[in-house]
């Protein structure tokens, strides 16, 4: 009886919203449970130069079950999390206190970074909780040094900290084409140290990632288990671009809305939309298809080959 | 170029450490010049104390085989003697090797005709090697 009189503005339109917004995430990750087919396993494989065998078959096959899942479910949680409570809100008394707590987690401006933070989460606790086979009496090492730069496309870890150097670069710009005597303030520093944050986690990250121990005596899982790493840097890397994308867009954005200069306004929303495009399409792509072969030679005789889609 | 460690072995993960490395190198699978993961990597995927890693890399180095460099890391070293011309320092080495070899028989419970068969069968292993791989090993075999 309580809670009846605390959802008060129920009507058809708000109910439906609120199914959608909660019901789209849940069918994505339900989606992402469905089992790949078995020609998914052997293209991901050939896309990133890596023979399968009977042992490092099961590896893989359980790392792009794994990822994508628990990718999907950060990324949903990330959503819901921030945007669920606006949704709910449409439906109760303002004034309740239901009502009043709803409103103070209205959060809904940030849901891309929510989801994004979440699907980043997704993907390295999946890249982390991935059971690596272990012999308790046995342990084996490759060679070769491991370094970031042989499990990552080159000009995606350059592109990351160019653009965030050219976004640092250009903090003066707004101020100069808007004539405004300052650039932001607070919210400006906030903005710039969250980015500067953004990018050394990324970084750490990724090191993270490829450093942690590898030991296998079978080369044919040394080799899965680098295509592994590689595609889990990529989704930690993907994240990163989006984000400086992201900014760029909005900063692209804020000066063209404020710009003193007319045709300045019109010239820099073309390269503000193509931020936010490139953005989505490097997080997608680096999340899903992109491969990299990486640049590790384990035996003579038998040097992968470089492949990238 | 995968080197495995045998836990249960009575051989110290060190020397099972040095000795495949050892051979990684005189076989020339690993040429002069490759760079060696780091004592830090090589511990944590053998799941070895740093300081045994540290002890066999610093062997390596004694041998010749290897160069730690403070900036660059371990990189193995390239050919010890240019063809023809003797090294002083062989004859040295390889006793050295020898004592080291024949104490560890001697620890395992070898006897000598065993611990020599042992040798003869690494030397023609060695031989086989190199040859497959073009006898790019033979400069830096000494």
């Amino acid at each position: 009886m309580q809670l009846a009189g605390v959802f008060t503005r129920v009507d058809s339109a708000s109910v439906t919203k609120l199914v959608v917004v909660v019901g789209l995430p849940l069918l994505i990750v339900a989606l992402a449970f469905l089992t790949p087919p078995a020609y998914y396993v052997d293209r991901w494989a050939a896309n990133r130069g890596l023979r399968l065998t009977d042992a490092n078959r099961r590896l893989v096959d359980a790392y792009i079950k794994r990822t994508r899942r628990l990718r999907t479910i950060g990324g949903a949680t990330g959503f819901l999390v921030v945007v669920a409570p606006g949704s709910l809100y449409m439906l109760v008394d303002p004034d309740s206190g239901l009502g009043r707590t709803l409103r103070r987690l209205g959060m809904g401006k940030w849901f891309a970074v929510s989801l994004i933070v979440g699907y980043l989460a997704g993907a390295l606790v999946a890249e982390l909780s991935l059971a690596r086979p272990r012999d308790r009496w046995r342990s084996g090492a490759a060679l070769l040094p491991r370094e970031v730069k042989q499990y990552v496309t080159p000009w995606a870890r350059y592109m990351l900290w160019g653009l965030a150097a050219i976004l640092v670069a250009a903090i003066p710009l707004p101020a100069i084409l808007t004539l405004e005597k300052d650039s932001g303030g607070v919210a400006s520093v906030a903005r710039y140290t969250g980015l500067a944050a953004a990018v050394a986690v990324v970084e750490g990250l990724q090191r993270m990632i490829v450093r942690r121990p590898q030991s296998f005596v079978d080369p044919s899982m040394v080799e899965a288990d680098d295509a592994v790493r590689s595609s889990s840097v990529h989704a930690c890397l993907g994240v990163g671009l989006t984000i400086v994308m992201s900014l760029a867009a909005t900063v692209l954005t804020e000066i063209s809305y404020d710009a003193v200069v007319g045709p300045i306004r019109w010239i820099l929303r073309v390269p503000s939309i193509a931020c936010v495009f490139a953005s989505l399409f490097v997080w997608l792509s680096f999340g899903t298809s992109y491969a990299w072969a990486v640049r590790r030679q384990l035996a003579i005789g038998s040097p992968r080959s470089p492949a990238s889609t | 170029m995968i080197v495995e460690i045998d836990h249960t072995s009575g051989v110290p993960p060190y020397e099972q450490l040095r000795d495949q490395v050892s051979r990684t190198i005189l076989s020339g699978v690993l040429a002069p010049g490759a760079q060696l993961p780091s004592i830090r990597q090589i511990a944590a995927d053998l799941n070895l104390a740093p300081g045994t890693v540290a002890r066999a890399y610093r062997e390596l180095e004694r041998e010749r085989l290897v160069v730690s460099h403070r900036r660059r890391g371990t990189t193995v070293a390239g050919p010890v003697r240019p063809a023809g011309r003797p090294d002083p320092d062989t004859d040295e080495q390889v006793a050295a090797a020898a004592r080291r070899y024949a104490a560890l028989s001697a620890q395992l419970g070898l006897d000598a005709a065993a611990a020599l068969e042992h040798v003869r069968e690494a030397l023609s292993q060695l031989k086989d090697t190199v040859q497959a791989t073009g006898g790019s090993g033979a400069e830096t075999a000494r």
